[in-house]
């Protein structure tokens, strides 16, 4: 069904691209906002993404890599906010998001402080795998059709966001354990 | 006493938090950019195009220029002279019809080794990878592997490329079988039964395109040494009925009459297999 969409939409339907953007962009934006932690800039880099689908659909030559290639365009777009936001961000962190049944309990404010501090400092090309592998589930193969590097790329990659955020979880913990015992 | 706490859960719980459903506003905002924004209308029909042609050329391989003009209708063909200096069978360029703009910009292909002139008001895309033949004959053509040259209506779009032919095959049936070969009945005639035409002083063969009778096309393959030339022009008017094969010949005409040929300065490409038998 999908590739028929694309088919349809490459010749310019634009009722065909619309199911297009009903079938991906959850799941687009899902990915965003987790590359980016801020909700309006994962819907800019999801429209941003899905009018350079449209725009250049044309010249995607085989349907049935759609998928790839429109998460290679959001990731692109994604990087561009982050580049973008740089320039006038004022430092401003994001409140956290949460779901309709309300935060995790196993997450603590302190975690989602903490994590949200480590994974700001981690590169977008680190959190644009860290996402796509743990949050989306893509193989490490396609992980690097997406984002255009070498799978050995990906996995470094993938391990330093890991591991930086693991740290950053631990080290947390080992404060407050310390802090408990002088208190 | 202090509960230890898995750090991999906690980064995967804070992961999973967040929204997931892309909100209705940016959804209709995505729906609303698609109405009105253009689509890159000129690739797409070329692209039905090179499918076509990839079905036909399937392990395309050597080099071409191509040159893509549309208009619509029956190709007729008549001999042609294209290129400095250079006389030739047939009649002198280019031919009188309709208004063919002045060719007052010049572009020098830095990997296929030509040069061309064109129209002020069209924009040049230089190929940015070689032109790979058995990808292009499998997947169709990589607009990145052609320097295009297009107007800004995206009316129409010349295109050009060049490759070497493999050592130890008859050069004409490499082009035929891979270049311009057709699967459609009746499309795949022999290139020294082509139009004659000289381009940039070189002799070479003009073909129109068959079998898709929304397309008017005039594709001249021209070889020098064992390098192949292939300049197309393709016409996509909005109305193809008001569009007149004379005037895409004659388009054709003014491009190949500016075209000068330095295979000595083509990048060195990837031999190139033949191909199945």
């Amino acid at each position: 069904m999908r590739t028929r969409l694309v088919e349809q939409a490459r010749e310019g339907d634009d009722v065909a691209f619309s199911g297009l953007v009903d079938l991906e962009g959850d799941q687009c934006y899902a990915i965003a906002y987790r590359i980016l932690r801020d909700v309006e800039r994962a819907q800019d880099a999801v429209q941003q993404a899905f009018l350079l689908a449209w725009r250049d659909l044309p010249r995607l030559r085989d349907a049935e890599r759609f998928g790839p290639w429109l998460h290679r365009l959001l990731v692109n777009a994604c990087y561009e906010e982050v580049r973008r936001h740089r320039r006038w961000s004022t430092r401003i962190r994001p409140l956290p998001v949460d779901e309709p049944g309300g935060p995790d309990p196993i997450l603590s404010i302190d975690d989602r402080d903490t994590l949200d501090r480590a994974f700001g400092r981690l590169s977008p090309e680190h959190r644009a795998v860290f996402v796509l592998h743990h949050h989306t589930g893509f193989p490490l193969a396609d992980i690097a059709d997406i984002v255009g590097v070498p799978v050995g790329t990906v996995k470094s990659r993938l391990h330093y966001a890991t591991r930086t955020l693991r740290a950053a979880i631990v080290a947390d913990s080992q404060v407050d354990s310390t802090e408990a015992r002088l208190a | 006493m202090t509960v230890r706490r898995d750090p991999d859960a906690i980064v995967a719980a804070w992961l999973e938090e967040g929204p997931d459903v892309l909100p209705e506003s940016t959804r209709r905002a995505i729906d609303v950019t698609a109405r009105t924004t253009r689509q890159a209308r000129r690739l797409s029909w070329l692209l039905r195009w090179a499918t076509h042609i990839n079905g036909m050329t399937r392990l395309a391989l050597a080099a071409a220029a191509v040159v893509a003009v549309a208009v619509g209708g029956l190709v007729v063909l008549r001999p042609g002279t294209y290129g400095p200096g250079v006389g030739g069978p047939g009649s002198p360029v280019p031919s009188a019809s309709a208004s063919i703009p002045a060719m007052t910009q010049s572009f020098t292909s830095e990997k296929y080794g030509y040069s061309v002139s064109y129209p002020a008001d069209w924009r040049v895309e230089p190929a940015t990878t070689l032109w790979s033949p058995p990808e292009w004959g499998a997947n169709g053509s990589d607009m990145a592997e052609l320097d295009l040259i297009t107007p800004v209506d995206d009316s129409g779009l010349f295109r050009a490329a060049s490759a070497l032919a493999p050592d130890a095959v008859s050069v004409d049936d490499w082009i035929a079988s891979f270049i311009t070969f057709s699967d459609v009945a009746g499309c795949n005639p022999a290139r020294d039964t082509l139009e004659p035409v000289v381009i940039g002083g070189e002799a070479g063969r003009l073909r129109g395109f068959c079998g898709n009778p929304r397309a008017i096309e005039h594709e001249a393959t021209v070889v020098v040494g064992r390098r192949v030339y292939v300049f197309t022009l393709f016409s996509a008017p909005p109305e193809p009925s008001s569009f007149r094969q004379s005037d895409s010949r004659a388009l054709f005409d003014a491009f190949a009459s500016t075209i000068e040929l330095h295979p000595e300065d083509a990048q060195a490409q990837p031999s190139i297999v033949p191909g199945p038998s």
